[in-house]
């Protein structure tokens, strides 16, 4: 930094009490402190996002500054249920576990503060290690303030049979709420699992930090879930980092419905050959809903592949923002990356900011991209119409079958389902389209 | 049964049907022909409603109702069926659906119950026989990635599970192989009933060695310059259009 930069720079702006309030309750090991301790000097140095910063140009939160969260509120609640699906199940309420239901064998699943206090050394190897820290602001504020999530180590070779699910209740209908979820996933070699985040609201206003980072070793094979359905009150800011070794496959599916303001930021290292990342992404928002997805990849090595389809459905006066970032470094030769994105606008005060990025610094490579905003095709609409479906019924089965494009690439049948109940459940006309999924 | 008076539509700023009248009576099956341009699927698409067409003069007239006052799907349930030249694809809505849906709007419309799933099911695997379709077309989106033939037999599948009062093809012959036209046309004239009436819109008078008209309509210019029987459609094949073309100018 140059002398005159630095002295044009701002004094450091100082932290919100209660995020110093949660700092002061967040606790550990001497390598976990250090680490909390510099994630928050790092935040502090540079606050909040705001509208200059690149990444978060089109989304603003002030909405969030302006207000102030307690951190480790308890609360009365119930898990939201998934018809079908039977599953190991942990239940966080406010970032405090509050439930566990049939654990697998081989004690896989672990609460991660008793991985962390009892020196599992999974956590001092990965806890905020994959998320890489000048990129992801929040997932640093998260390492600082986390209380507890969950540790799913993997060993090599092992496949989980059933999904193991995760429940991040937040809100309490009295106090603003502050969660900060963490998940750390180590999955050794070979070794298979179906992951499912879901997040949901108790009630009230609340914001979730909500931090997971996946290590994927060679031949490991994650089939991701996030479902996000918390109250039009509550604000989310996420970030999922993945590194995957040689062979590796990730299977990302990301559903976005719920929260008046809610950012991922999904990034993908793919660091050995062969590594294979799939992202399908959904996000359905209304009235003044705002959701912001940020994707990246980063093809590191020669013959890895991404595959990512976004897809939005925008009602009322919601906003959606969606940016693909696909970097094939120096080196990458055999990179096949392909990316979609297309928006559905249902109002004419909805609006969507989308923007595709590829960087390209390797011979050799395959990439496509595309990114499309617009209404409801006319021509099937008048097909549907002339067939004696009723307009309004034809607007919403278009529209449905739009985002189901998405939800369809998702295996696990009980949650795909869940996820078109969710998206139906926002339409006119919900009853009628029942008929029809 | 259908009563076409003066109709005059146009897509956009062009002016394409010129104060057309055409009388379509119970059972008839009335073939359109006419060189491209000259309105035909025009006239296909203001019976069916299409929103992009205006009409700007003249008046329909079906079963004693104002059709042009109808929404596309008022007309579809009081039974006027469009066969598209272009059947759209639709991802993401499953073919058999849309088609039992199709069907219950019609029947509730009527005052019929509704069929449940067993019942619609019977109906179609009969009518799929007929139209020589195998069971895959049921689990597919709407006529997504379906040839141009499969999309053909879809929609006159779909005419025959609706069972249509007035059914208007629009060029449903075009882009079939001889054998295609041959499953289509069957199709179509198993409907042929004291009941149905058909108007059929093509090109090509081959259609019309399979499905015989009553009567046979040439279009040029936005209006209808001669009407006769078949053999008016065997004339045309032998000396084209241009004969009327010029006919109709000079009138």
């Amino acid at each position: 930094m140059s002398m005159a930069t630095a002295q044009r720079a701002a004094p450091l702006p100082v932290l919100p009490e209660w995020i110093e309030a949660a700092a002061a309750a967040a606790s550990g090991p001497d390598w976990l402190t250090e680490l909390r301790r510099a994630g928050l000097e790092a935040f502090a140095a540079t606050g909040f996002p705001g509208r200059r910063d690149e990444d978060w140009k089109y989304t603003d939160l002030k909405l969030i500054t302006r207000r102030s969260f307690a951190t480790g509120t308890a609360a009365t609640h119930q898990v939201p249920e998934i018809p079908g699906l039977d599953c190991p199940t942990l239940v966080f309420v406010n970032g405090r576990l509050a439930e566990t239901q049939g654990m697998p064998d081989g004690a896989v699943v672990l609460s991660l503060a008793e991985a962390v206090a009892t020196g599992h050394p999974a956590c001092r190897q990965l806890l905020g290690r994959i998320a890489e820290p000048a990129r992801h602001r929040f997932a640093v504020l998260g390492t600082a303030l986390f209380h507890d999530g969950v540790l799913l180590d993997l060993p090599d070779g092992i496949t989980l049979e059933a999904p193991v699910r995760l429940v991040f209740l937040a809100g309490n209908r009295q106090d603003a709420t502050l969660a900060c979820p963490r998940v750390l996933v180590r999955a050794g070699a070979h070794s298979r699992a179906t992951i499912i985040e879901h997040y949901a609201s108790l009630g009230g206003e609340a914001l979730s930090l909500a931090t997971t980072e996946l290590a994927l070793a060679a031949g490991a094979r994650i089939e991701h879930y996030r479902l996000q359905e918390e109250s039009p009150e509550a604000f989310h800011l996420g970030v999922l980092a993945a590194r995957l070794e040689r062979d590796a496959t990730l299977v990302s599916h990301n559903l976005s419905v719920g929260a008046r303001i809610a950012r991922l930021d999904l990034d993908v290292a793919l660091a050995g050959p062969g590594a294979h990342v799939e992202m399908n992404g959904l996000y359905v928002v209304r009235d003044r809903q705002h959701a912001d997805s940020h994707t990246r990849v980063d093809h590191l090595v020669p013959r890895t592949s991404s595959d990512e389809l976004y897809r939005g459905v925008l009602a009322g006066k919601s906003r959606a923002v969606f940016n693909g970032k696909a970097i094939v470094h120096p080196g990458a030769a055999g990179t096949d990356a392909r990316q979609a994105n297309a928006n559905l606008l249902l109002s004419a005060e909805a609006e969507v900011d989308t923007k595709p990025e590829l960087e390209i610094y390797a011979d050799d490579v395959k990439c496509a991209h595309g990114a499309t905003t617009g209404q409801l095709d006319t021509a099937a609409l008048f097909y549907l119409r002339s067939r004696g479906i009723a307009e309004d019924m034809a607007r919403s089965l278009l529209t449905f079958a739009f985002a189901d494009t998405v939800l369809a690439r998702m295996a696990l049948a009980p949650l795909r389902r869940h996820a078109e109940q969710l998206v139906v459940g926002r339409l006119p006309d919900a009853e009628r389209i029942r008929e029809f999924t | 049964m259908l009563s076409i008076k003066n109709l005059s539509a146009r897509a956009g700023d062009h002016d394409i049907l010129k104060e057309l009248s055409l009388e379509v009576g119970p059972g008839e099956v009335h073939a359109i022909m006419g060189p491209n341009g000259s309105g035909k699927s025009t006239l296909a698409g203001v019976l069916a409603g299409r929103p992009d067409l205006e009409v700007t003069g003249g008046s329909v007239s079906y079963r004693g109702h104002d059709l042009l006052a109808m929404e596309p799907e008022e007309r579809a349930r009081e039974g006027v069926f469009l066969a598209f030249q272009y059947p759209v694809e639709i991802p993401g809505v499953n073919n058999v659906y849309l088609l039992k849906a199709a069907l219950n709007a019609l029947r509730k419309h009527r005052g019929e119950s509704e069929l449940d799933a067993f019942e619609f099911l019977a109906l179609v695997k009969d009518k799929m026989k007929l139209m020589q379709m195998d069971d895959s077309f049921l689990n597919r989106g709407v006529n997504e990635g379906f040839s141009g033939g499969e999309k053909k037999r879809n929609e006159v599948l779909q005419m025959a599970v609706l069972e249509p009062t007035l059914a208007v093809l629009d060029e449903t012959d075009s882009g079939l192989d001889i054998d295609a036209l041959k499953v289509v046309a069957n199709g179509v004239n198993s409907l042929r009933s004291a009941e149905r009436s058909m108007v059929v819109v093509t090109h090509y008078q081959r259609l019309l060695d399979y499905i015989v008209p009553d009567f046979v309509h040439v279009l040029s210019g936005g209006r209808i310059v001669r009407t006769g029987g078949r053999e008016l459609a065997l004339e045309l094949e032998e000396r084209g259009y241009d004969w009327l073309r010029d006919g109709a100018d000079a009138a």
